[in-house]
């Protein structure tokens, strides 16, 4: 018998947009174990298989199914589309047709154009025409203000991967707002913040304001969206289903709006659970339903395609788009964030079987419910796909309520952007100092003013004074150039969709990256401790080094290396703070590289640690492969050492290790697993991914990748299809460490 | 009190050599040369470095938190890490002062004068007994049987009247040279023999370190052995089990 739905609890977000206030009020923490949970129904699997046929087929295809090359991709440009309109419970697709790509010109029409030709496919010539004559493109503004010398350290390789030639993404909408409140509501909020937004029409009020009618146009777009697909979201969700569709559909036109490097989807589980679990206690769902619309979602999320360029696929391999998820947290108050349906969102990697996307974030402390704990333990054994952030570390800085954006970024729900930076390639920058500030593969002059070292042999005290040099001058280019690409995303490129519904006033990052840290590190280690001899060549450029005797790497809990990693990420940042930045963005750092790090190799060339011309980074804040020489926990410590308040867009660490090596059953495997996450965190590690897999099973997938169709593996930050990546890739994954037992 | 020792390798992730997460010291030198050794580069002090308990103790600290929960602790092994007794004692001391628990690797050939030291201040002793007739074990390993046969029974009398060190007797399983009916028939009498029973872990062996050997240029004298099935195991296993003898595998 149905009973009445009971009124959420009321407070300070029924006055004003307070979504932190609302899961605050009305939250259900779960302390219990796994056990009421519900496998998949006939529908979801039957639904499943159809979407991996499709799967199948774009697999079969080369990795894209179809290109829209007719159409700009737009809020209401396509649709609606369907997998199977009768059996689908949430619904919602990019363009018309599943994993169809739309295309999205205004990012840079002549990047479409070679994503489209690399495809098999033409653009359309109106859309050519229409981005080339009389509409410019954010790839050509960029270009068109950058200086001699950005374009220089850009080429160079030594700042790159930047958001110049695809979009930055890496903002979270707060896709919830529609569902709590309705377009109606957020409507008339932005109308009265654009009638206050005046400051004598400085230049930034003029830009907000242009901004802000921009937001209103995409608000009024959703509404259409909704309508397209039966859905009135002028008012609010009246219960789950509609409050998952709401939101989901909110993050659809931002995903069919623009084509961002990462677009997370925020801490959406907590508030779907207010809603699960209301219905279900008035007798309106049962647990199976309530699953069946978890699988439901993550079966749409699991098909969010973009269209990307080759260049693009080299930096960021395996088709991702980062719908990150956030799971677990506790409250500033001590209770825990974890909900029944954080369990519900672990389980879709049972139902569906383990997939990279939607990237399943856990918000980790060691205080977490030792159910959830042991529950996702088993999980990361089994599948691979989840990775872990430190609740504890973060919480202080952004409340109770935030997301991670695309690996390791937080950020404020509702409240917060990043500027995404990429990286800057710090071996080159090491080898520019030992280089009189010529790069080390063309000779070319990049820094002017760097001393030529004197002697034989590398001299600590003379390189680490170029070096800083060099470091200053780079992060001040550095700088410069992220003001230029961000000052034109905003003009040309602007997410509306997202930034709709966000603050007004939002509080701006602006994240800026490094790459290769632990070649650096061991390289300075290396000509501190060990004689290095530097072969040059007749232009007296640097080719290799010869080392003799041995030196501390990072990775070993060895206080001498594992401070100059300290030193490092200090000073970097440190150096970023003296320029001024674009919008008064505060500047942050990650250790991050994605999967770059095999692309940042492979331009840079031989380094004083003994790391060959080409070969790969580790990736992230990870020790160099083969170079950790006590175990795990060693590995581990060096990096949770690093100083997050120096780099808090994030310090990415990938950790793999053999089951066997774990323990010796499954029980005992899940107990050391949650030790090691409990004590990497308490030691104040910020990320971890973990991967349980034997190195023969990747081997073998490399030879067989038709019998590995969902084979699932962390990478750096996120999860991939192992299959998807690129030889290159595969061989440098396999490259690295697995620990294994003694 | 000996404050610095000759270490070979850590290992800070042993899941297997006790309870809860170890800290694994490969302390370096051994007395023996066992034939099947797995580890034949600890066996003498080139290549080891020198550490202070200072060092050790500054590791340690940073490895507590992964190292305290569920009984989990450090190990030492080796090598033999009763050569260096003085150090060994003062690492216990000092893992125990900062709730870490201890478990021993031994071949049981430590100097009689320090046994009852280094007992009071182990929680686990994992006692290899390689071989139980006089004979093989000094083939097999040029050690003499009888003091691992006294420092497992000087273990077990304590561990009865004071309830600790706990005993493991292990052995590496070779086929068709450790495991026949007399080997194991001594091997399991030895055992009730003790004041406190001790649990067996039969550990099946493997070649896995056979490339060391290589590496240092050495033969490796097992070089054909194959290592037991799962029915040997088992059957070595059973043998002990009727016995009265609890068994694990290793």
């Amino acid at each position: 018998m149905p009973r009445k739905v009971k009124p959420f609890k009321k407070g300070r977000w029924t006055l004003r947009t307070d979504l932190q206030d609302f899961i605050y009020q009305n939250i259900n923490p779960y302390e219990g174990d796994a056990s009421f949970l519900k496998g998949p129904t006939k529908r979801t699997l039957a639904l499943w298989k159809k979407v991996e046929k499709l799967f199948d087929l774009e697999r079969k295809k080369g990795g894209v199914l179809d290109i829209d090359t007719e159409v700009a991709g737009g809020i209401i440009s396509h649709g609606p589309g369907y997998i199977d309109r009768k059996n689908e419970l949430i619904t919602g697709l990019q363009t018309d047709k599943p994993l169809k790509r739309a295309v999205k010109p205004v990012g840079g029409v002549r990047l479409v154009e070679r994503a489209c030709e690399a495809r098999g496919y033409k653009l359309s010539p109106k859309l050519k025409e229409i981005y080339t004559k009389y509409r410019k493109s954010h790839n050509d503004a960029v270009f068109s203000i950058y200086s001699a010398e950005m374009k220089k350290l850009r080429s160079l390789g030594i700042i790159t991967g930047l958001p110049d030639s695809y979009a930055r993404g890496r903002i979270i909408g707060d896709y919830r707002r529609p569902a709590l409140y309705g377009l109606a509501y957020l409507i008339k909020e932005k109308e009265k913040d654009l009638i206050k937004i005046d400051d004598n029409m400085s230049t930034m009020a003029i830009r907000l304001r242009e901004e802000v009618s921009d937001q209103l146009q995409a608000l009024k777009d959703m509404l259409v969206l909704g309508k397209m697909y039966g859905c009135d979201l002028s008012r609010p969700a009246k219960n789950a289903r509609e409050a998952i569709q709401w939101t989901y559909l909110a993050y659809l036109a931002a995903a069919k709006e623009s084509d961002g490097a990462a677009m997370s989807i925020g801490p959406i589980s907590v508030f779907f659970d207010a809603y699960l679990e209301r219905d279900i206690k008035a007798g309106i769902l049962t647990e199976e339903k309530a699953q069946e619309l978890i699988d439901d979602l993550t079966i749409k999320l699991r098909m969010i395609r973009q269209l990307r360029a080759p260049e693009y696929d080299e930096l960021f391999a395996g088709d991702p788009v980062w719908v990150t998820i956030v799971l677990g947290g506790m409250t500033g108050d001590g209770r825990t964030k974890v909900t029944r349906t954080d369990f519900r969102f672990l389980n879709t990697l049972q139902n569906l079987g383990p997939a990279p996307e939607p990237n399943l974030t856990i918000l980790y402390s060691p205080r977490l419910p030792a159910g959830f704990k042991k529950f996702a333990a088993g999980i990361s054994i089994n599948t691979s796909s989840i990775q872990y952030e430190n609740d504890d570390l973060m919480r202080p800085l952004a409340g109770d309520d935030y997301g991670i954006s695309c690996c390791v970024s937080l950020l404020k729900a509702g409240s917060q952007i990043q500027y995404f930076g990429a990286r800057c390639n710090l071996p080159k920058a090491l080898l520019l100092a030992l280089n009189e500030g010529r790069d080390e593969k063309y000779g070319e002059l990049v820094v002017p003013g760097v001393p030529k070292l004197k002697g034989r042999y590398l001299e600590a005290e003379q390189v680490r004074e170029n070096f800083n040099y060099v470091v200053a001058w780079l992060a001040k280019q550095y700088v410069k150039t992220m003001n230029v690409i961000h000052w034109v995303h905003d003009k040309y490129y602007y997410e509306a969709a997202q930034m709709a519904l966000l603050d007004t006033n939002v509080d701006r990052l602006m994240a800026f990256g490094i790459a290769g840290f632990s070649v650096v590190v061991d390289s300075l280690c290396a000509i501190r401790y060990a004689k290095v001899r530097p072969v040059r060549d007749k232009k007296g450029i640097t080719r290799d080094f010869i080392i003799r005797g041995d030196f501390p790497c990072f990775g070993n809990d060895d206080e001498r290396a594992d401070n100059r990693g300290r030193d490092l990420v200090v000073s970097f940042i440190t150096e970023l703070r003296k320029t001024p930045i674009y919008r008064r963005a505060n500047p942050t750092l990650s250790i991050l590289t994605i999967t770059s790090n095999v692309l940042y190799g492979k331009v840079t060339g031989a380094t004083p640690d003994g790391r060959k011309a080409g070969s790969p980074f580790a990736p992230g804040a990870n020790p160099m492969f083969g170079r950790e020489k006590n175990g795990v926990l060693a590995s581990l410590d060096s990096v949770s050492k690093l100083p997050y308040y120096a780099a808090q867009d994030g310090i990415s660490n990938t950790f793999s290790i053999v089951p066997s090596a774990l323990g010796v059953d499954a029980g005992i495997q899940k107990a050391n697993l949650i030790k090691i996450l409990d004590g990497y965190f308490t030691r104040g590690g910020q990320h971890i991914n973990v991967n349980v897999l034997d190195k023969a099973l990747l081997q073998d997938a490399m030879e067989h990748p038709e019998k590995y169709p969902q084979l699932t593996i962390r990478v750096s930050g996120y999860a991939v299809h192992f299959t998807k990546l690129s030889r290159d890739h595969q061989e440098e994954i396999l490259k690295r460490t697995f620990h294994e037992a003694l | 009190m000996k404050k610095t020792g000759q270490l070979h390798s850590i290992e800070t992730l042993g899941t297997r050599d006790g309870p809860g997460l170890r800290c694994v010291f490969f302390l370096s030198g051994c007395n023996f040369r066992c034939k099947f050794c797995q580890n034949p580069d600890t066996w003498t002090l080139k290549g080891s470095q020198k550490i202070s308990l200072h060092a050790l103790y500054d590791r340690l600290l940073r490895l507590l938190p992964y190292l305290q929960k569920d009984g989990g602790g450090i190990t030492a092994s080796g090598g033999e890490p009763s050569l260096q007794p003085g150090f060994l004692i003062e690492l216990f001391k000092m893992a125990h002062n900062m709730e870490l628990t201890t478990v021993l690797d031994t071949n049981g050939s430590c100097e009689p004068k320090y046994i009852s030291r280094l007992l009071a201040v182990t929680d686990t002793v994992l006692l290899d007994v390689k071989a139980s007739t006089k004979k093989l074990h000094k083939e097999l390993t040029g050690g003499e049987l009888e003091q691992v046969l006294v420092f497992g029974r000087r273990a077990a009398g304590r561990w009865a009247r004071q309830g600790r060190p706990v005993l493991v007797l292990r052995r590496v399983l070779l086929p068709g040279i450790n495991d026949t009916s007399e080997e194991l028939e001594k091997f399991a009498r030895y055992a009730l023999s003790l004041d406190k029973q001790p649990a067996v872990e039969l550990i099946p062996y493997h070649s896995l370190g056979a490339h060391k050997w290589k590496e240092l240029k050495m033969k490796y004298p097992f070089a054909g052995l194959k290592p037991p099935g799962v029915k040997e195991w088992g059957r070595a296993a059973e043998f002990l089990k009727k016995k009265g003898l609890t068994v694990y595998k290793g």
